[in-house]
């Protein structure tokens, strides 16, 4: 592995050169023989601090650990292994991690090294700066190692990237600084994705799950599909509810057997997730001060309505039944389905990690109370034919065109009378939403305005589709619980503390926490 | 805004750079960390900075400043840095700093080259004491040792000898030391120390604040404590251990020794290798410098105070002629310098004064003459101060015989002159003087020898030397008159002269009109153009120092027709005890006064005496002695030793660095090296020897040209040669059963207990406080073990080791079984994995200890 190494004064050692000119030229002025001595000490103390200092940054090599996800909230542990081939010890070692956020529309990698790094410097960055007290040098063949620990809490949702690390010591003297940047040796996991916060889904949201509506408190499931279709008769195992039972047959059979339904195992659960906020004009403008509040309280909407979502993968994904579609429309739009396995989750995840919303349109709370609440973005960088496309184009790959022509026409039946802020997401539901069904939910998770979402609702009321639709703003208290936090937070919780028995193990399962 | 939910509430933008920041959980243990590392820092800052205060004090002689940087240094720790019981406020430093500014700035214009050096002295001092006072931040501390090296410049600019270059290396070697913890304390302070074993916490938008707050913590230990909710470093609270890991204090010292010993050498060669740039800094350092000490000529009236260097001017032995030191009374040493006969009154100008003959040199130099037998004293003198062109010796002086230089003496002024020696370096000489009695006692009458006089006839010389010019001085005839009134007209010359002499030197009361006072600041004293500067001082004032006694008793004697001069050189010196010797400084330069008196104006024991026939030279010094401030004797023994490490380093050391003693130094040394190899190297010397070795032992008749033992010696040197060679191997081969045995050795240890491996693990297991109840089999707290591990979700490599460990104890325990190597191998691998994994565990807190509690937690 090449490094670069550099080496530069530090302030103290360009006062000493300073000083030791002063002297030097003092001593040749006065002729005087103890200047000369302190001259020469003077340059003595600079020759052994830049030997020594160029001697205790060996050539190390280290390895980085840590998890490649976590859950907004969970801390990031990460352990620099450095191992000093050389049989110098290196000393007082200064570590430069950085980790560095890799916005959305980055995703290809800059080829050249170089090119990494500029690219990478124009972000935010995350610097963990350590000291290394001693890293012994090889004795007997082996090898000098030293693993420094750190821990970084309170990473914001979203991806990074570990980009070189900066090895640097200004020992013994503190006159010299020598720098090289190193690679880790295990390059291949230099990425960490911070999903969205999860939390504990309520009751509500579970039965949800189950196909219950989600407004309704009722246990009475939707429809009539609450048994779903009949598939066969089974026996009873454990874990079956008694309701189940066929009293009949069991009489008949003399054990007990159930009713198994089709419905429960592929069960279709879609989410629309309907990421938006206001255009709050120029960062930094006049009215951006205006807008403090109502920017904060879309910010935290935002990231709610992640979680949540999130968390309804998570579970779904865990329970590994049924079938998942997501759907996000933010600043980019994305569609997910797929089964619900650890892939799907991860695919899902890693995507909310990044999503960012759509910007403008409408106005949020503020503009609300003047006049004309729903006023148009003059300039709205959306455009609906783009995204038409795209949607057409996704539907193609995704799916027959089986029941298009159902579609089609529900499209363009209520296409007119929508606002164009509503455009996005009026598409995109006209599109998606089709007939009822009876194995099959939806669910639309909305940064927008109660009311507003309201107005959009109506378009879709005639539809008996279960479309069930949630305004962030409304609070998803009843929904989701982040205080509690999921159960992969809990065992975060438990694991650090004192905690249940296993509590890794599932974890484990549902792939929250994979290890890196 | 509900921050409940946990959410950031930052976006990409919004992420700060460098934002980490440590947690409050690990704030406690950094906080005594960076307090231990800034006492450390304090008391090796307040070690050097006042060491080099008090070298500073020390160098300039001034007790009080000593004492003030002692104080400073050594208070300033105990009271600002330890007990944190007072600061100075802010605004009251600036104001000071300020003021010791200005003050430094207004002696700067006031006074010469010397004190300006005293008051950048001063100043560095004062600062220094007032950054020690004020509440110190990370910036003050490398301030504060900036401060020390300049006050080392100002030392070395002092140039005051070896034991200076000494200190230097101490104070070097507390600078490092500083430096180093400097280096330890920023660590500490400004980033994160990551000990082995330990997490570092960082938090991402965590305030900056927290920098601050960690520092002021660090600074007050009541604050600290406030934050922490804990007593942070206190001694006997068991955070505190003796040298934590991590916090590399062991380095400080280490590295310090060794680098002051790698210093000296690139120090030692720079000071060897640079060339030195004589001329110029002569010519620049003589440009409107006050010659302070001895001048050839002596000015009057002058507004000017004179500073008494404390630089050495020269040193001097006196040995007698069994070469035993000859210890003489300090104040009865008179060296003479120069002698300044012409006195020029200054009316209407300045410069009034004494002034030299005007000789021709050359024509009246004469070499010294060999000495009269009897009574001699020999002087060894090494003169420093050589601006001027003659030397410095006791009068009447005679030439030594193991003088390699040849002196010359103007047979006119008697002052003595060293032939074709450039000025500017120093000079030593021996010579013989009759001066001294043998009761160590200065002669105040020497014979009036000149014999071969060239030019002047000796009327001539003592008309010159009667001259006075007697209108601008009324007073001084006037006082001359009165005193000889005074005595009976019968008294001898050599009476009124010490009469005289004695007018000076008379105490009288403070209110007396005749009162003299001797001063060497004649800046306060009003001086009149148009009256001479000596009739000034008897008239009027009676003010001033030894050249205006000097001055007046010589031309009181003049105005009575008694020939006399003014001589210049130094009076006075510090025995040193260890030497032997007397230190002469700049500050010894006196002026007094010889007068002639001819053999019949003698007193009577000399009369008769022939070599007084031609009269002699009695010496007059009217001044006044002042008492000097007695130093103790502790300091001042130890001036002595640094005085006299001084002076060996002058012998031998300096002469290194003058180019042709280096010359010669190196070239004798070629010279003895090339002398050794031919006789080693010449094939022809050997033959010589052995063929004699040979002869004698009867071998070799010597008629042989080519014996047959010589091919036997080539051949047997051949063999010697060999074994030389391979001795390397052959001490080896020799020695390697015993090391082979050792290594058997212990491999056999290790067979002896085969279970070693599994008491090791036990003691691993040990560390991590997991120990098996003495109640339980192995097997059973391997089951436990591994339970516990499972809880604590470690590897499964990690999980299934306490099975596998047990399976091997029963193994080789009960079936007598030994190990493979590959066993062998993975149980260190095991064992690693287990430590790795374990350490892991503790770090991250996460040890789930409540089902190995009651059973294996002990």
């Amino acid at each position: 592995m090449t490094t670069k190494r550099k080496s530069r004064f530090t302030d103290e050692g360009k006062i000493l050169i300073g000083v030791g000119l002063f002297v030097v030229l003092g001593a040749v002025l006065r002729d005087v023989e103890l200047l000369y001595w302190l001259a020469g000490l003077v340059m003595g103390v600079m020759v052994v601090g830049w030997w020594k200092n160029g001697n205790v940054l060996p050539q190390f090599r280290f390895d980085r650990f840590h998890s490649a996800r976590l859950v907004l909230g969970e801390p990031l542990d990460i352990s620099l292994e450095v191992t000093n081939p050389s049989r110098r010890k290196g000393a007082m070692v200064l570590i430069c991690d950085q980790l560095c956020r890799v916005e959305p529309d980055q995703e290809e990698e800059p080829k050249s090294k170089k090119q990494k790094r500029v690219a990478t410097r124009t972000q935010g960055e995350l610097t963990a700066e350590l000291v290394i007290p001693e890293i012994e040098g090889k004795r007997k063949g082996e090898e000098g190692k030293y693993t420094a620990h750190y821990r970084i809490e309170g990473l914001t949702r979203g991806r990074y990237h570990f980009s070189d690390c900066q090895f640097s010591t200004r020992a013994p003297l503190g006159l010299f600084e020598t720098f090289c940047w190193l690679m880790a040796n295990n390059e291949g996991e230099q990425e960490v994705i911070v999903w969205p916060k999860m939390g504990e889904l309520t009751r509500q949201t579970k039965g949800w799950l189950d196909g219950e509506s989600i407004h309704t408190k009722g246990k009475k499931p939707r429809g009539s599909g609450q048994e779903g279709e009949y598939y066969a008769l089974r026996k009873w195992t454990t874990g079956d509810s008694l309701r189940q039972i066929h009293w009949r047959s069991t009489a008949k059979h003399d054990q007990l057997l159930v009713r198994q339904n089709e419905q429960h195992q592929d069960r279709q659960s879609v989410i629309f997730l309907d990421l938006w906020q206001p255009d709050f004009g120029e960062e930094g403008g006049n009215s951006s001060e205006q807008y403090a509040n109502d920017k904060a309280i879309y910010r935290q909407a935002i990231e709610e309505g992640l979680g949540f979502v999130a968390t309804i993968v998570n579970e779904l994904c865990r329970r590994g039944k049924g079938s998942i579609q997501v759907e996000v429309l933010g600043q980019g739009y994305r569609h997910f389905s797929g089964p619900p396995s650890l892939g799907t989750m991860h695919q899902i995840l890693d995507y909310l990690a990044q999503a960012a919303p759509q910007t403008g349109g409408g106005k949020g709370f503020v503009g609300q109370k003047g006049k004309g609440s729903d006023g148009f973005a003059k300039n709205s960088s959306r455009l609906p034919g783009e995204l038409r496309q795209k949607i057409k184009n996704e539907e193609a790959l995704s799916e027959g065109a089986s029941n298009r022509s159902s579609r089609e026409s529900f499209r363009y039946r209520s296409a007119s009378t929508i606002e164009p802020q509503w455009e996005d997401l009026y598409q995109l539901l006209s599109t998606r939403v089709g007939e009822k069904k009876a194995n099959r939910q939806m669910m639309v998770v909305s940064t927008r305005r109660a009311d507003q979402l309201e107005k959009i609702e109506k378009h879709f009321a005639h539809l008996r589709a279960p479309l069930d639709w949630i305004s962030v703003h409304q609070g998803l208290m009843k929904y989701v619980d982040f205080s509690a936090g999921s159960e992969s937070n809990k065992n975060e919780r438990a694991s650090s503390s004192s905690a249940k028995k296993g509590a890794y193990i599932n974890t484990n399962k549902n792939g929250v926490l994979a290890d890196g | 805004m509900d921050n409940s939910t946990g959410f950031h509430n930052s976006t990409a933008s919004e992420l700060p750079l460098h934002s980490a920041s440590t947690q409050s959980g690990s704030v406690a243990n950094r906080l005594s960390a960076i307090e231990r590392a800034e006492g450390r820092l304090q008391l090796s800052l307040a070690v050097t900075v006042t060491f080099g205060a008090f070298l500073l004090a020390i160098g300039q002689q001034l007790p009080w400043m000593a004492t003030f940087a002692l104080f400073g240094g050594l208070g300033s720790y105990i009271l600002n840095d330890r007990l944190r019981l007072f600061y100075l406020n802010r605004w009251l430093a600036n104001t000071l700093g300020i003021g010791a500014v200005i003050f430094a700035i207004t002696d700067m214009f006031t006074y010469e080259s010397f004190s300006q050096m005293l008051a950048v002295a001063k100043l560095l001092v004062f600062l220094q004491v007032i950054l020690l006072f004020e509440k110190k931040t990370s910036r003050s501390y490398p301030q504060l040792l900036l401060l020390s090296l300049l006050q080392m410049v100002v030392v070395g600019a002092m140039d005051l000898g070896v034991e200076i270059g000494a200190a230097f290396l101490f104070h070097l070697f507390f600078a490092m030391l500083t430096m180093v913890q400097l280096l330890i304390f920023n660590l500490h302070y400004k980033f994160s120390v990551c000990p082995d074993g330990q997490t570092v916490h960082f938090v991402v938008g965590g305030d900056n604040r927290s920098r601050k707050t960690l520092h002021r913590a660090s600074l007050s230990k009541a604050e600290a404590t406030k934050e922490t909710g804990e007593r942070v470093g206190q001694p006997g609270s068991k955070r505190r251990r003796k040298n934590p890991k991590g916090e590399m204090a062991h380095f400080a010292f280490r590295w310090s020794f060794l680098f002051v010993f790698l210093v000296l050498p690139v120090a030692g060669g720079f000071m060897f290798t640079v060339p030195r740039v004589e001329a110029l800094p002569q010519k620049l350092s003589e440009l409107g410098e006050q010659v302070v000490g001895l001048s050839d000529q002596i000015n009057l009236g002058e507004e000017e105070e004179i500073i008494e260097s404390q630089e050495t001017a020269l040193r001097v032995q006196f040995l007698d002629e069994q070469g035993d030191f000859v210890e003489v009374d300090e104040d009865q040493i008179y060296l003479r310098g120069t002698t300044l006969s012409n006195y020029y009154p200054g009316i209407n100008q300045r410069r009034s004064g004494w002034r030299k003959y005007l000789v021709p040199e050359g024509v009246s130099n004469k070499r010294l003459g060999t000495p009269p037998s009897g009574n001699l004293v020999e002087q060894k003198i090494t003169l420093f101060d050589t601006h001027l062109k003659n030397v410095v010796f006791a009068f009447p002086a005679y030439k030594h015989p193991d003088e390699e230089k040849t002196l010359y003496s103007n047979t006119q002024t008697m002052e003595l002159f060293i032939q074709n020696e450039e000025k500017g370096s120093e000079r030593r000489y021996s010579l013989y003087t009759d001066s001294i009695d043998p009761s160590g006692n200065f002669r105040d009458i020497v014979p009036y020898a000149n014999p071969q006089r060239l030019q002047f006839t000796q009327a001539e010389e003592l008309r010159l030397l009667s001259h006075f010019p007697r209108d601008p001085l009324p007073t001084a005839h006037r006082i001359a008159s009165d005193l000889k009134d005074d005595l009976s007209s019968s008294a001898t010359q050599y009476e009124l002269a010490k009469y005289y002499e004695s007018y000076f030197l008379k105490v009288r009361d403070e209110d007396d009109p005749d009162r003299f006072i001797y001063t060497l600041d004649q800046t306060a004293i009003p001086h009149d153009e148009l009256t001479d500067p000596t009739e000034e001082f008897l008239k009027i004032h009676r003010s001033g120092h030894c050249e205006y006694f000097a001055s007046s008793l010589a031309l009181m004697l003049r105005s009575q027709g008694i020939p006399t001069r003014v001589v210049s050189g130094y009076r006075g010196g510090d025995y040193n005890t260890v030497g032997s010797y007397y230190v002469v400084k700049q500050a010894n330069a006196h002026s007094w006064v010889e007068a002639y008196l001819p053999s019949d104006q003698l007193p009577a024991s000399y009369q008769n005496d022939p070599r007084f026939a031609e009269g002699g030279w009695l010496r007059l010094d009217p001044t006044p002695s002042t008492t000097d401030s007695g130093e103790s004797e502790v300091v001042s023994a130890a001036f002595d030793v640094f005085e006299f490490m001084g002076s060996l380093w002058g012998d031998y050391v300096s002469p290194m660095f003058s180019v042709t003693a280096r010359e010669r130094l190196l070239s004798d040394l070629g010279d003895r090296l090339e002398a050794w190899g031919n006789d080693t190297f010449s094939l022809r010397e050997w033959r010589l020897y052995i063929d004699d070795q040979m002869r004698r032992l009867g071998f070799y008749s010597g008629n042989d040209e080519n014996p047959l033992w010589r091919y036997l010696m080539l051949i047997l040197a051949i063999v010697v040669v060999v074994i030389l060679a391979s001795g390397y191997y052959f001490i080896k081969a020799l020695f390697a059963k015993h090391l082979e045995r050792g290594q058997k050795q212990k491999a056999k240890e290790r067979l002896y207990r085969p279970v070693e491996f599994y008491q090791r693990w036990e003691k691993t297991l040990k560390q991590f406080r997991l120990l098996r109840n003495p109640a339980q089999t192995q097997k059973e707290f391997a089951v436990e073990l591994e339970n516990y591990f499972s809880e604590n979700r470690l590897s499964t490599t990690v999980v299934a080791l306490p099975q596998q460990m047990v399976a091997l104890f029963y193994q080789v325990r009960f079936g007598d079984d030994r190990l493979s190597e590959k066993e062998g191998q993975s149980i260190e691998q095991g064992l690693d994995e287990l430590k790795k994994s374990l350490s892991h565990l503790t770090r991250s807190g996460k040890g789930n200890s409540t089902h190995m509690n009651r059973a294996v937690c002990r």
